[in-house]
């Protein structure tokens, strides 16, 4: 009997081993394709674009309905156009970047974090002139990387770290970008 | 009655080790590693951090900028030389690494291909696949509205990169994973996968940058 019993255990073993090895082999694994909407709700602190408003009392941040309705025959109406953010200076920090109304002029403003301190950089010329039918620009993340272009003659630009890229409607126009301490521009047009 | 005992001890051993094997995966140096099956595919969830080829050779450590740009042999170091990252994001290996005979995946698993990227998109078959590839939360990547969910236990990091003059960037926004011809990346500000920094059929001095290893089981 006990003998009996002992060969049973011995090829339960046999089986076990056996199973275990196939499992890994046969199955194909599957998994839920569900994204929380928690994912999608991060913005530019609230914090941060008071603290800008209050050093440059003059400017205004463009909302979404400050855009033209040829821009959103471009993109989806869900995107946020007017803001984004990356670390483009290497300190494992969110920098940000925000278009603003200056008057009637368009420009970006880059805030550059270290800890709670922040510092400011505001393009020194107009992107677009505002017109009475809204803004066509949008700004994302231009990740570390070459970009090449041709205008009168080709040129490249190789940035190490990310940067900021500005588009008209859905031309690329200018890349800012951290270099030194110094945000640099880079035109593509 | 002894006879069988030794079987019984043969087969408990083979067992457990036999399970071990389809979760696990051990390096030379006795790093263990957890796998994830995504579709058909076997994936490594941590980055690699061996620090000797497969034939027991040693892997050189490049500290220095000057070691690091000059000398041309296969290399390894870890962001900012700063060994605290080690544990969290492994090694970043230069492309002679993954070019050495000796070879520098464990026995039985190998370097990405292309097309076992494409088998991955393919498999995951969203617009969101960063979502479902990258590690759950900001614990390691900086906050964003593409923050992953790690469904498929895939576990991408945000390891940064070291570049062919030494320098190292963009840690916990960017991560950098080599393939057999280049790098494929993720961005914390992003829910794609993009295979757009590095291509060294395009440009040969990206074989002296250094990006994060996650193998893949052989088939």
């Amino acid at each position: 009997m006990n003998g009996l019993i002992s060969r049973l255990i011995f090829f339960v073993f046999l089986f076990c081993f056996t199973g275990c090895n196939d499992s890994s082999k046969k199955h194909i694994v599957d998994f839920k394709r569900i994204i929380s909407e928690q994912n999608r709700v991060f913005t530019i602190p609230k914090m941060i674009k008071d603290n800008l408003l209050k050093k440059f009392p003059t400017l205004q941040m463009v909302k979404k309905e400050d855009y033209s309705n040829l821009f959103w025959d471009f993109y989806d109406r869900s995107a946020i156009p007017n803001q984004c953010y990356t670390d483009i200076n290497n300190d494992q920090i969110l920098d940000y970047a925000l278009l603003v109304k200056d008057n009637d002029n368009l420009k970006l403003i880059i805030i550059l974090s270290s800890n709670n301190d922040y510092s400011y950089w505001i393009s020194p010329f107009s992107i677009e002139n505002i017109k009475s039918d809204g803004v066509n620009f949008c700004v994302s993340v231009k990740p570390a990387g070459r970009t090449d272009v041709v205008k009168k003659v080709p040129e490249s630009l190789v940035i190490k770290k990310n940067g900021f890229l500005l588009k008209n409607l859905e031309q690329d126009s200018f890349i800012f970008y951290e270099t030194n301490a110094e945000i640099m521009t880079f035109k593509l047009l | 009655m002894r006879q069988l005992k030794y079987i019984y001890t043969a087969a408990v051993f083979l067992f457990l080790f036999s399970c071990k094997n389809t979760e696990m995966v051990e390096d030379l140096d006795g790093n263990i590693y957890h796998t994830a099956k995504i579709g058909k595919q076997i994936w490594m969830v941590e980055n690699l951090k061996v620090t000797r080829f497969n034939n027991g050779d040693s892997i050189r450590k490049f500290k220095s900028n000057s070691d690091w740009k000059h000398v041309n042999q296969a290399g390894y170091s870890f962001y900012n030389n700063d060994t605290v990252f080690i544990k969290d994001y492994g090694f970043l290996y230069n492309y002679n690494c993954l070019q050495d005979v000796r070879g520098i995946a464990p026995k039985g698993w190998r370097i990405p291909t292309e097309e076992d990227l494409r088998e991955l998109e393919s498999f995951v078959n969203s617009n969101s696949i960063g979502i479902f590839l990258k590690e759950k939360g900001n614990s390691h990547w900086l906050p964003s509205d593409a923050v992953g969910n790690n469904a498929t236990g895939f576990t991408a990091l945000p390891g940064g990169y070291r570049d062919d003059e030494g320098a190292f960037y963009m840690l916990r926004s960017n991560g950098y994973y080599w393939s057999t011809n280049g790098s494929f990346e993720f961005y914390n500000w992003s829910d794609r996968m993009f295979q757009a920094f590095a291509d060294i059929r395009r440009d040969s001095v990206f074989k002296r940058y250094g990006f994060s290893i996650k193998c893949i089981k052989e088939e």
